[in-house]
């Protein structure tokens, strides 16, 4: 099977461990690998069984999985915020458990979650949710990060009284937009987005695939995209894997798997769809 | 997939009930209002002093003297509403220091991830709500004793603050840590994980305005539970002390002539329970789930 | 023509005062299935309550228009109580809420059996057996002593449907039977669907955001929005060849594997009620709209006999459609 990314894996020589991104500075080569991840929930069995993922810097790849797959552990694992029973999650070539909590690499991978609601603090405005991750995360000083939040609030298509409305008076692609902004303010180097539109109407849904799409090519910023609908998947991704009960069965170019799938399971997901 | 916002009571704010609820929440507002203005205001607009011997003793309720004289011939209806600033400000004071300091400390507790903490944190807590409450604070009462006095408190309430704070901040740091434990799992909390922000700031901004209402919420109906307690103490001869009035100590009184003088008692016990009404109106208000689901 | 089973002419529902819903006219036949489209505020879940007369639950009355469910008035607040379960039931959208945790399938299937008096002879417990056989649950004894959380959501919902057709009712309302199912017990659930609406003749009204689900298992769609039907017609009519810009947009906006270029979404959302606009209640998002499509809502324009679409330009728009890339 072809390991995802290996194209783009140069042999491990530090000379050549940097590349030049879309805006011209420097990153890691490989800015979020998994290897070998095993991951159970106590003494119980393995959710997710000895996966291996590598995101390139600018990659959009697409983890496909019905429930029970092991694809929401699988990115709990990827941001960090599970340990694997075995294996490592690496950033930047750090291991997770090496970075603490204020460790500044800590906000190179950020996550856009699937219930926009639940996802930001329902007590701060949109712009309040923005400007507190300017000031706390990146330092700034109150004035410039109002400032700034309201400049990237309005990037992703967020204006005018929405900006000073809490979630609860925001609709979903409104809410799905500040969680977006919130996690773009650190600069991040991935961003993982778990099932981000499947709680959304149809036509919201097209606004933030096209806003992930577009910020994607504008900033260079690598994305893991899981979800189940392989619409959905086939637009935002050019390489993606398919789980069942936790591990790969397949994976590869986005368009060959979908068009030509190999594994009877991947084959009975693009059949069941109507 | 439209959202369905779960009408699940625990996950729509407090505010969302209170507005479905509106008059049950406006008419317990206004019982209590009704009758902290009466124990503010009458004392000030009637200069009679509450000791005073003003009357032939065990007279019913007249004119001159709405609720009646007592066995010593002092003015009920004016002793009642002084006793009601003694009473509701010592359960206010008694419910206040607790409601602060049990919601941060079981928040942080609840928010930290080291399990010895949490550990230590839950036998303290298990160690002092194993034991009766009340018991727990007579003895401390008893302990601490009624000659201690700090102006313009009357004497023997330090005891009973003392023990009520000693005792009742547990209650609401176990509410605070377990309300922490479900906000833990929400997607924001993660989000701030993510950005980097410090425990204090995860605490102090994302988790404790979340959990306010919860304790806050009780903390109303636990001020209710005090005055009980604090009108319960003369019964058993600790608590404020004669001649301060006080509610239970009016009652007590009273019930050694309940059968020729009804209107010492009852007419105390009428106040309490207006009061009482109240606050379980607000309380319920601001607990029961909204009636009509949400459309989608 | 065969007397339609239900039909609504000119419905609208009120809820305190606010008329959410307006102008429907629908009708649906045995053995047919209606789909009914729309995104969240379109007013399709409130459509599904007055045919199913769950209404009154949450304050809402049709307020205008006759509704008839074979030939009995439905619109009257407790019509709905000797029908329910008989003449019309409902596949309701989240299987783990509408199911009792504390009681096993077998309780709900026997209860709701000998409520309605529909055993056939056969004893409720046989009659839920076989009920449960019916949509496609193998192994019935096993899974009648379950309790709700034993199961999976696919083996839920096709309890929920054996439920709704233990009264043999003519009409079945499913309301999002799919959402937050997996996409391959997705297309058992609908195909189940269609073969229990085939075999019991019954008509089938279902209600869902997935176009996918629609163009697979009905015979004609409404398209919702803002609380009235801006389209309607036969479902392969209206989906390749939709006329209303909102049915376009709608289409246009869904990301199908294999077609690359870029997605259009449909610019804002939709008003809330309280800002609802005097004419079509669209414009303010229509990539068409003209001043004159805010003077009045727009009357249903019929095209080719069969498709009725509510758009003042639909016409116009056919003609410059072949000039516009897609």
């Amino acid at each position: 099977m072809m390991e995802l990314g290996q194209h783009h894996v140069p042999d491990a020589n530090p000379a050549r461990d940097e590349i030049r991104d879309v805006k011209g500075g420097l990153r890691p080569a490989n800015a979020l690998i998994a290897s070998e991840v095993t991951f159970a929930y106590g003494s119980g069995p393995s959710v997710v069984k000895n996966i291996s993922l590598t995101v390139p810097p600018g990659a959009a790849i697409g983890i496909v999985g019905e429930s029970g797959s092991g694809k929401t552990t699988l990115a709990s694992l990827l941001i960090g915020m599970l340990k694997p029973t075995t294996g490592t999650v690496t950033v930047q070539g750090r291991p997770w458990d090496t970075v603490g909590r204020r460790d500044p690499l800590r906000r190179a991978v950020q996550m856009v979650f699937q219930n926009p609601y639940t996802a930001l603090n329902p007590r701060l405005t949109a712009l309040d949710t923005v400007a507190e991750v300017y000031q706390h995360a990146r330092g700034a000083k109150k004035a410039e990060s109002f400032e700034r939040a309201r400049d990237l609030l309005n990037r992703v298509g967020l204006n005018g009284v929405a900006l000073d409305k809490r979630p609860g008076d925001l609709s979903g692609g409104q809410c799905q937009r500040v969680g977006i902004a919130r996690a773009l303010a650190v600069e991040p180097s991935v961003i993982v987005a778990d099932e981000p539109t499947s709680a959304l109407d149809v036509s919201v849904q097209a606004q933030i695939l096209n806003l992930l799409s577009d910020l994607r090519r504008e900033q260079g910023i690598g994305l893991v995209l899981i979800s189940h609908d392989l619409n959905v998947v086939s637009y935002l991704t050019d390489t993606a894997i398919v789980l069942e009960r936790g591990q790969v069965v397949e994976q590869g170019d986005t368009t060959t798997l979908l068009q030509s799938p190999t594994h009877p399971y991947t084959q009975r997901l693009i059949a069941s769809i109507l | 997939m439209a959202v369905v916002v779960a009408e699940v009571p625990g996950s729509v704010s407090v505010r969302a009930r209170a507005r479905s609820h509106p008059l049950e929440l406006r008419i317990g507002i206004g019982l209590i209002s009704a009758v902290v203005l009466a124990c503010l205001l009458i004392p000030m607009v009637n200069s009679t002093d509450p000791n005073a011997l003003v009357g032939l003793p065990l007279q019913p309720p007249s004119a001159e003297h709405l609720f009646g004289t007592d066995s010593l011939g002092r003015d009920v209806f004016i002793r009642v509403f002084h006793a009601g600033r003694v009473d509701i400000a010592l359960a206010a004071l008694g419910v206040i220091v607790p409601l602060v300091g049990g919601t941060v400390i079981g928040t942080v507790i609840g928010a930290s991830r080291s399990r010895i903490v949490d550990a230590v944190a839950m036998r303290v807590t298990d160690g002092v709500i194993a034991f009766p409450f009340v018991v727990l604070t007579l003895v401390i009462v008893l302990v601490l004793g009624t000659d201690i006095q700090i102006p313009p408190l009357p004497a023997g309430s330090p005891a009973i603050l003392a023990a009520v704070w000693l005792v009742n901040w547990t209650i609401y740091a176990r509410l605070a840590r377990a309300r922490t434990h479900v906000l833990r799992q929400e997607d924001f909390i993660a989000a701030t994980r993510l950005l980097g922000f410090s425990q204090i700031r995860i605490v102090a901004r994302h988790l404790l305005p979340s959990v306010w209402p919860t304790t806050a919420t009780y903390a109303v109906a636990d001020a209710l539970l005090l005055i009980s307690l604090i009108a319960a103490m003369p019964f058993l001869g600790a608590g404020i002390q004669p001649p301060t009035p006080e509610w239970g100590s009016i009652m007590y009184d009273g019930r050694g002539v309940l059968a020729q003088a009804w209107w010492i008692s009852l007419t105390t016990a009428g106040v309490v329970l207006v009061l009482g009404v109240g606050v379980m109106m607000v309380v319920d208000s601001l607990v029961s789930a909204p009636r009509r689901a949400r459309l989608l | 023509m065969t007397h339609p089973l239900l039909q609504a002419s000119n419905v609208a529902i009120e809820i305190d005062g606010r008329e959410l819903v307006s102008g429907i006219n629908l009708t649906v036949e045995k053995g047919q299935a209606l789909g009914i489209v729309g995104e969240t505020g379109s007013g399709k879940s409130l459509t599904c309550r007055a045919f199913s007369g769950s209404l009154a639950s949450i304050g809402g009355h049709v307020s205008r228009g006759t509704l008839t469910l074979a030939g009995k008035d439905i619109a009257k607040p407790g019509a709905h109580a000797n029908l329910y379960g008989r003449s019309v039931s409902l596949v309701p959208q989240n299987s783990l809420s509408a199911l009792n945790p504390l009681m096993r399938i077998g309780s709900h299937l026997t209860e709701t059996i000998k409520a309605l008096d529909a055993d056939l002879g056969l004893g409720p417990k046989k009659r839920a057996a076989q009920l449960l056989e019916r949509v496609g649950l193998h192994d019935p004894e096993r899974i009648l002593r379950q309790y709700p959380h034993q199961l999976s959501g696919g083996m839920r919902q096709r309890i929920m449907i054996a439920l709704a057709i233990a009264g043999r009712p003519e009409l079945l309302i499913a309301d999002e039977p799919t959402t937050a199912l997996d996409v391959s017990v997705q297309k058992e659930i609908i195909e189940l669907l269609v073969r229990l609406t085939h075999e019991e003749n019954m008509a089938m009204i279902l209600v869902s955001h997935d176009l996918g689900v629609v163009s697979a298992a009905t015979h004609s769609v409404a398209v919702m929005y803002s609380g009235m039907i801006v389209e309607h017609g036969p479902t392969d009519t209206v989906l390749q060849n939709p006329r209303h810009p909102y049915t376009k947009a709608l289409l246009s906006a869904r990301p199908v594997m294999g077609h690359t270029g870029r997605l259009v979404g449909i610019p804002g959302a939709p008003a809330s009620p309280d800002a609802w606009p005097k004419g079509c209640r669209f414009a303010p998002r229509c990539r068409y709209a003209q001043s004159a499509c805010n003077d009045a809502v727009p009357v249903p324009v019929s095209i080719n006999e069969e498709q009725l679409v509510a758009c003042r330009r639909v016409h116009e728009l056919a003609t410059l459609n072949g000039a516009e890339v897609r």
